[in-house]
């Protein structure tokens, strides 16, 4: 089994224009795959991730810390998940019933194992 | 689905909707009328805020407690950071002198009493009569009943920017006319109970007059009637309630008979044709105990009562047929005082033909047809189709029906007139 980090992301047109019926179907068919996922022992982890941010960078000993801004498509949350390979995970992702609604995307990669060491 | 995902279901069944509804009412207690907008926009935000978080961690226990708890806090931020920008409502600004003064007042606003109040407030000022009524209602199904812009545009048939272009005008005219937000004194509190009757009824027309199919959000907007009908009743503030009782009782006597409009080809069914099996028996039972109250609470007669009888003479028969339609005649009778138009005149015709006849019937339509407003009303043609067929002289109905056919907008109407046609013209060759 590999592990995957699968980034949820939506432009905010996307939120703001939901009604309070479809926001709450979303509620109930995604927490049910996500919740029947981390039964299963598929989903390692799953949560969401505030709005604002900090952005911290730097060079040579400097550093510089910022506001994070996202530009029109934003990071909602994260999956943390098991696959046997990234065919599967994109299945995984693919089952996601968020995508019965309007456009989301989920970007999936791979954590990065390297022989020997993790 | 589990039976625990079931369950969560019903619970949550329009939550966000009817919690919505509530939050906005005392918020707007709390910015005043003239910040409606900003109430609104604090409820959206702790929305968005449960659907971004609930998704991934569950939904939380007390989920209506979780959104107050949310609003709360956004509402005392606003508060405390714009206390020398906004005006905001004059009790308030009395008990807001510091902080923690603001929060623990704000605790007290979100008590079950005031809830109640205040979303019976908030359906006073949806109702204002400055405000125009297809404007009302599209600011109630906003802000009282959780609807989104784009969900009254679909059930308005139009589109969303009509639909925000009355909402906002609605909300400059509360600021303008410095409305407060109250329930009107006793003295002027029966003209305004029934600018909200007329409102509520409206807002349940535009869902019944279901043109296409079994649209959910229309049937919605016939339950949201209800249910706002209901909290009014409920209410101490309003006394007099025959009015009120009457209207819910109508309300509830229709939409009983909901699921039998169609076949399941999705063509309309007339009553005489309805499977009367399928008519929702317990609707019709909460429909006939409302019209027992109106009788012990007043004597005034409104046009909801009336038509509240007829429905209910129609429900509680037991086919077309064996209806009591010498009692629907008086009642249509009476209900000419109120209103004459083409529709009502109509139908006591069809009632006249079911006591008298349908000669009888053939004559009363020959002295309604002087109206203008009849002769090019396609109803007019096809009832006295109808009528023609029970005396079957055919070849006249045929031309009626053709008549019908032409004036007709509808295209579900259509096909019922020329299915009747059809057979007609089946009936003059035999």
């Amino acid at each position: 089994m590999k592990e995957f980090m699968l980034f949820i992301i939506s432009e905010d047109n996307n939120i703001e224009k939901a009604s309070a019926e479809e926001m709450q179907q979303h509620i109930r068919k995604v927490g049910d795959y996500i919740k029947k996922n981390v039964k299963e022992g598929r989903f390692l982890g799953a949560q969401p991730l505030e709005k604002n941010g900090v952005r911290v960078s730097g060079s040579k000993g400097n550093t510089f810390d910022g506001p994070f801004i996202e530009t029109k498509e934003i990071i909602l949350g994260y999956y943390h998940i098991l696959a046997k390979d990234m065919e599967e995970a994109v299945e995984i992702a693919k089952a996601d019933p968020r995508f019965e609604e309007e456009k989301w995307s989920i970007v999936i990669r791979p954590v990065l194992k390297v022989e020997g060491i993790n | 689905m589990t039976a625990e995902s079931e369950n969560i279901n019903r619970l949550l069944d329009h939550l966000f909707r009817h919690e919505s509804g509530k939050l906005v009412s005392v918020l707007t207690r709390i910015f005043g009328a003239e910040n409606l907008d900003l109430a609104e926009d604090v409820v959206q935000d702790s929305i968005i805020e449960a659907f971004k978080q609930w998704t991934f961690t569950g939904i939380p226990e007390n989920p209506a407690g979780w959104l107050y708890t949310v609003s709360k806090n956004k509402a005392v931020n606003i508060l405390n950071r714009e206390k020398h920008k906004r005006k905001y409502a004059d009790e308030f600004a009395r008990y807001s002198e510091t902080d923690t003064a603001t929060e623990q007042t704000l605790d007290h606003y979100f008590s079950e009493q005031h809830i109640a109040d205040d979303q019976l407030r908030m359906i006073f000022i949806c109702c204002h009569p400055s405000i125009p009524p297809d404007s009302q209602v599209a600011l109630t199904l906003k802000t009282l009943c959780g609807f989104s812009i784009r969900e009254i545009a679909k059930a308005f048939l139009t589109n969303e920017e009509t639909i925000n272009k009355k909402l906002v005008r609605a909300r400059q005219k509360l600021r303008q006319n410095k409305i407060t937000f109250e329930v009107p004194e006793s003295n002027n509190l029966e003209k305004r109970l029934d600018t909200v009757l007329k409102t509520i009824y409206l807002l349940f027309n535009e869902g019944y007059s279901a043109s296409t199919g079994k649209d959910l959000i229309r049937v919605e907007l016939c339950e949201e009637a209800i249910r706002l009908a209901k909290m009014i009743c409920e209410h101490d503030a309003i006394q007099d309630r025959s009015e009120v009782y009457a209207l819910l009782s109508l309300m509830q006597l229709n939409t009983s008979r909901f699921s039998a409009r169609q076949n399941d080809e999705g063509h309309i069914l007339t009553m005489a044709e309805q499977d009367r099996s399928v008519w929702n028996k317990e609707l019709i039972q909460a429909g006939l105990n409302n019209l027992e109250r109106t009788i012990h609470n007043n004597n005034r007669v409104s046009v909801y009562h009336i038509l509240a009888a007829i429905s209910a003479c129609h429900c509680t028969a037991l086919s077309f047929e064996t209806t009591d339609w010498k009692s629907i005649l008086s009642l249509y009778d009476s209900l000419l005082q109120f209103d004459n138009s083409p529709v009502v005149l109509l139908n006591r015709a069809v009632a006249l033909s079911k006591v008298y006849g349908a000669e009888k019937g053939i004559s009363e339509l020959e002295l309604i047809k002087v109206t203008p407003s009849i002769r090019y009303y396609h109803l007019f043609y096809s009832t006295q189709a109808q009528f023609y067929i029970e005396l079957n002289n055919f070849s006249k109905a045929a031309d009626c029906l053709e008549k019908a056919i032409q004036l007709s907008t509808l295209p579900s109407e259509k096909i019922l007139l020329k299915e009747r046609l059809k057979t007609c013209a089946e009936k003059i060759v035999a």
